[in-house]
C-alpha cells in the first residue's frame, strides 16, 4: 500500500515526521514503540491493514519519534517531556484539539505522561504492551546490559527480533524485514540512547493522576514486557479497563485485528450489531433418485401427479420438524433448520413417507453459516450440503461431521462413510450416514 | 435468603423450572454449568450474592436444565439442540426480549451454539469459564468407561471443591454444602449422562459463526477448566473480547466474584 504523504511538524528546533490517514470523526494518535519508520509501516500488509482498520472510524495520525525514522535524527538522549511535547507539536500541526492516544510498548510511557499532563487534549488512552517502570518489567542489570550489548554489536542485522518476537526468531524472511526495521528506524547509537533513557523511566507515581478513559491491553506471555507490567497499569490507572490477550510475542503482528477491535470498541463505545443476514443453519438438500428414468417410464402426466404428492409429503415433514422451505428444486427441496437433529429426523421421515410412492430420495445435510438473500440463501454451507447430498444413496441421509458433532445426546446413530474430496471444496469432508435412533 | 418464586414452562412434555430476579433494564438469562439447582443456588451465600449482584443491573432469568435441579428429571438429560429449545421456552415464558446470555462453564457450549443459531434472539453473549472440548476428551480411550464409573461413584461426595473452588476447599461447611448441591442437582447417572454428551459434542466448526457481541471471562489459574480453553475460544469467536481474571477458582461466585460481575456489567452496558 502506498504510504500517505509525509509532513513535518516543528517541536522546538526538531522536525517530527508525521502522516495522516482516514477521516473518521475522532482523532487517534499512534505513538509507536522503540523505533519506527513511517514509510516501512506501509510495506507490511498487516500493519497497513491495521491502520486502515483504525482509519475506518478515526483520523489516524502517525509519527516517528525524534531520533528515529523519518524525524530529525537528533543525537543523544531526549527527555520524556521533550518527546511528549513532540506529540503535542504533531497534534497542533494537524489542528487536532483533542485526540485519543494509542501508545504501544515504549511509546506507552510518553502517552501516559501526555494523558496525565494534557487531559483536556486527550480524549482517551489505549495502551498495548507497555509499562510504568522499565527496570521492574522489561529488563534490568545484566539483562539490560545484554540488550544494549546486542544493539551495539549487531543493530541492523535483525538480531533483536528474538527479544520482541521469539516465534519469528528463525524465520529468515522476517528477520531480514526486521533488520531493515532496525536500520531504518534508528542508528545503533539511537537505539542505545533510547534504551538508556527508557531504563530511567518510572511513571508509577503519576499513574493515579491519569484521569482519561484508559484501555490497557497486554499479552499474557509477553516475552519482552512481562504481563505484570500490564496488570499493574490496569490496577493503578484509575478506572482503567484491562484486557489480557493470548500470545507469546511482544510485537502483536498476529493479533492486529483484535487490537483494532478492542480500540474501536473502547473509543466508539460500540461494536457492530449482530449481522442477522448471516446465520448458522443446518441445510438440507433432497433429491429424487433416478428421476429422469422414472419420468420417462411414467409419462409426463403421471410423473407430474407423483411429483405433486412427493412435494406435499416433503413439505409436510419439513414443517413438522420446524424447518423452512427455501425452494423446490424440481426433483427435490432445499430447506433449512435451526436444529441439526431435527433436520436429520426430517430427512429420515421424508425417505420413509416417500417410499410408498415407489420412488426414493437421497438427502444431504451440513451445518454452517448461510447468507440470507430475500427468500433465498447462499454461502459455502449451501454448496457443501448439495455436495453431501450427491454422495447419498437411495433413501440415505448423508451428513457432514459438523452435523454429527452437534447432535451428541440426541440418540441418533451414524455409520462412518469416510473422508471425501467434494467438488469445489479445498478440504476433504468427513461423511456419515444417519441410521436413525439408537 | 429465601429463593425467588420458581415457575415452570413447558417444552413439549417436559417442564423446565425457572426464576426471574430483579428488574434491571436488560434481560440476562444464565445458562448454568453442568448441573444446577434453583433453590440451593440461594442457600449458598456466595452464589446468592453473585446472583443478587447480577440482578442489580439486569432482570436475571435462571433455570435448571432438563434432567437436573427443579426441572423434570424423568425426561432425562438431552443434547444441545433440545437444551436450546428449552432455553427458547424459558425466554418466551419469562417474557424476555432479546436477552443477553451468560453461559457458565459447561453451559458455554450450548450458549455459543444458541448465539450462532439465533443471533436475532440475543443482545450479547458473556461466557465464564467456558470450553468447547470437555476435559473428558483427553481421557485415554481405554480408560473412558473406568473414569466415568469413577465419576459416578464419587458424585455427591464432595470430591470437586479442590478443583472447582480451591480457595474454599479447606472450608468444611462449603464442602458439605457442595456435596449436597451435587446430590440434589442431579443423580450420579444424570451427571454422567451429561458428561457423556459433552464428550461427544463438538461445536468447534460453529465458533467462527458466532456473530453476537461476545465476552469471554476466564480465571488465569482455573483448576477445573484450564485457561487455554478460553484462549482457544478467543482465537475463534469473531471479535470476542477476552478478559483474563486473576484467581484459580472455577466457580464464578467463589473468589473475586465482584470482578466477574463488574466485567459482565461493563460489557453489557456497551451492547445495544
Amino acid at each position: 500500500m502506498d504510504p500517505p504523504e509525509t509532513r513535518y511538524a516543528r517541536s522546538g528546533d526538531v522536525r517530527i515526521a508525521y502522516q495522516v490517514t482516514g477521516s473518521g470523526p475522532l482523532d487517534l494518535v499512534f505513538v509507536p514503540g522503540f523505533v519506527s519508520n513511517l514509510d516501512l509501516w506501509w510495506e507490511s500488509p498487516i500493519w497497513s491493514n491495521f491502520f486502515a482498520r483504525l482509519a475506518s472510524f478515526s483520523r489516524v495520525i502517525l509519527f516517528d519519534k525524534r531520533g528515529t525514522g523519518l524525524s530529525d535524527r537528533v543525537a543523544g538522549i531526549a527527555s520524556l517531556e521533550d518527546r511528549m511535547d513532540d506529540v503535542r507539536a504533531v497534534m497542533d500541526a494537524v489542528r487536532s484539539e483533542r485526540a485519543a492516544i494509542h501508545g504501544v510498548s515504549e511509546g506507552g510511557a510518553m502517552s501516559m505522561l501526555f494523558a496525565a499532563t494534557y487531559p483536556e487534549r486527550t480524549r482517551a488512552l489505549a495502551l498495548y504492551g507497555t509499562y510504568a517502570h522499565y527496570l521492574s518489567w522489561v529488563a534490568s542489570g545484566a539483562q539490560l546490559e545484554a540488550f544494549i550489548a546486542t544493539c551495539e554489536r549487531s543493530w541492523g542485522t535483525g538480531e533483536s527480533v528474538r527479544f520482541f518476537m521469539p516465534s519469528k526468531a528463525s524465520d529468515e524472511a522476517f528477520r531480514r524485514f526486521f533488520a531493515r526495521w532496525e536500520r531504518q528506524g534508528g542508528s545503533p547509537s539511537a537505539a542505545v540512547a533510547l534504551t538508556r533513557m527508557n531504563a530511567e523511566i518510572d511513571l508509577r507515581p503519576i499513574l493515579s493522576t491519569i484521569r482519561v478513559p484508559t484501555l490497557v491491553m497486554h499479552r499474557v506471555a509477553d516475552p519482552r514486557v512481562g504481563v505484570e507490567a500490564g496488570r499493574y497499569l490496569g490496577a493503578n490507572i484509575p478506572d482503567a479497563k484491562y484486557v489480557e490477550l493470548p500470545g507469546e510475542d511482544h510485537i502483536p503482528l498476529d493479533i492486529t485485528d483484535r487490537l483494532a477491535d478492542e480500540i474501536e470498541e473502547f473509543l466508539t463505545g460500540s461494536r457492530g450489531e449482530a449481522e442477522i443476514d448471516r446465520v448458522l443453519a443446518t441445510v438440507l438438500f433432497t433429491d429424487i433418485v433416478d428421476s429422469t428414468t422414472r419420468a420417462v417410464e411414467l409419462g409426463d402426466r403421471q410423473w407430474r401427479a407423483l411429483r405433486d404428492r412427493h412435494d406435499s409429503a416433503v413439505r409436510q415433514q419439513i414443517s413438522r420438524f420446524r424447518g423452512h422451505e427455501i425452494k423446490s428444486l424440481g426433483d427435490g427441496f432445499l430447506a433449512t433448520f435451526d436444529g441439526p437433529a431435527r433436520a436429520i429426523r426430517c430427512a429420515s421421515a421424508i425417505a420413509e413417507t416417500i417410499q410408498p410412492l415407489g420412488i426414493a430420495v437421497r438427502s444431504g445435510l451440513h451445518t454452517g453459516e448461510i447468507e440470507l438473500h430475500g427468500g433465498d440463501i447462499g454461502g459455502i454451507a449451501v454448496h457443501i450440503a448439495a455436495r453431501v447430498a450427491a454422495m447419498a444413496g437411495p433413501n440415505e441421509t448423508m451428513v457432514s461431521s459438523t452435523v454429527r458433532d452437534l447432535v451428541a445426546g440426541s440418540g441418533l446413530r451414524f455409520a462412518d462413510r469416510g473422508h471425501h474430496a467434494l467438488k469445489g471444496l479445498p478440504e476433504e469432508v468427513h461423511l456419515y450416514s444417519a441410521l436413525g435412533n439408537a | 435468603m429465601p429463593p425467588p418464586e420458581t415457575h415452570y414452562t413447558r417444552n413439549g412434555d417436559v417442564r423446565i423450572a425457572y426464576q426471574v430476579v430483579g428488574d434491571g433494564p436488560l434481560d440476562l438469562i444464565v445458562v448454568p454449568g453442568l448441573v444446577s439447582h434453583l433453590d440451593l443456588t440461594w442457600a449458598e451465600p456466595a452464589h446468592a450474592r453473585f446472583c443478587r449482584e447480577l440482578a442489580k443491573f439486569a432482570r436475571l432469568i435462571l433455570f435448571d436444565k432438563r434432567g437436573t435441579g427443579l426441572s423434570d428429571r424423568d425426561a432425562g438429560v438431552a443434547g444441545l439442540e433440545e437444551r436450546m429449545d428449552d432455553v427458547l421456552a424459558v425466554i418466551e415464558a419469562a417474557g424476555a426480549r432479546r436477552p443477553a446470555m451468560l453461559g457458565v462453564s459447561e453451559g458455554g457450549m450450548m450458549s455459543l451454539l444458541f448465539a450462532a443459531t439465533y443471533p436475532e434472539r440475543l443482545r450479547a453473549l458473556a461466557l465464564y469459564g467456558a470450553f468447547v472440548h470437555s476435559p473428558t476428551r483427553s481421557w485415554p480411550a481405554d480408560q473412558v468407561e473406568a473414569r466415568f464409573d469413577l465419576v459416578e461413584r464419587a458424585w455427591g461426595t464432595g470430591m470437586l471443591p479442590p478443583r472447582v473452588a480451591p480457595s474454599m476447599a479447606a472450608d468444611q461447611e462449603f464442602r458439605r454444602a457442595w456435596s449436597r448441591f451435587e446430590r440434589e442437582s442431579a443423580s450420579a447417572a444424570a451427571a454422567v449422562a451429561l458428561l457423556r454428551i459433552d464428550r461427544e459434542a463438538d461445536i468447534t466448526d460453529v465458533l467462527p459463526r458466532v456473530r453476537v457481541p461476545t465476552l469471554l471471562l476466564h480465571r488465569s489459574g482455573d483448576r477445573r477448566i484450564g485457561v487455554e480453553n478460553a484462549h482457544y475460544l478467543a482465537e475463534r469467536v469473531p471479535g470476542a473480547e477476552y478478559v483474563e481474571l486473576p484467581g484459580d477458582d472455577h466457580l464464578p461466585y467463589v473468589g473475586d466474584s465482584d470482578r466477574v460481575v463488574a466485567e459482565i456489567r461493563t460489557f453489557l452496558a456497551k451492547t445495544g
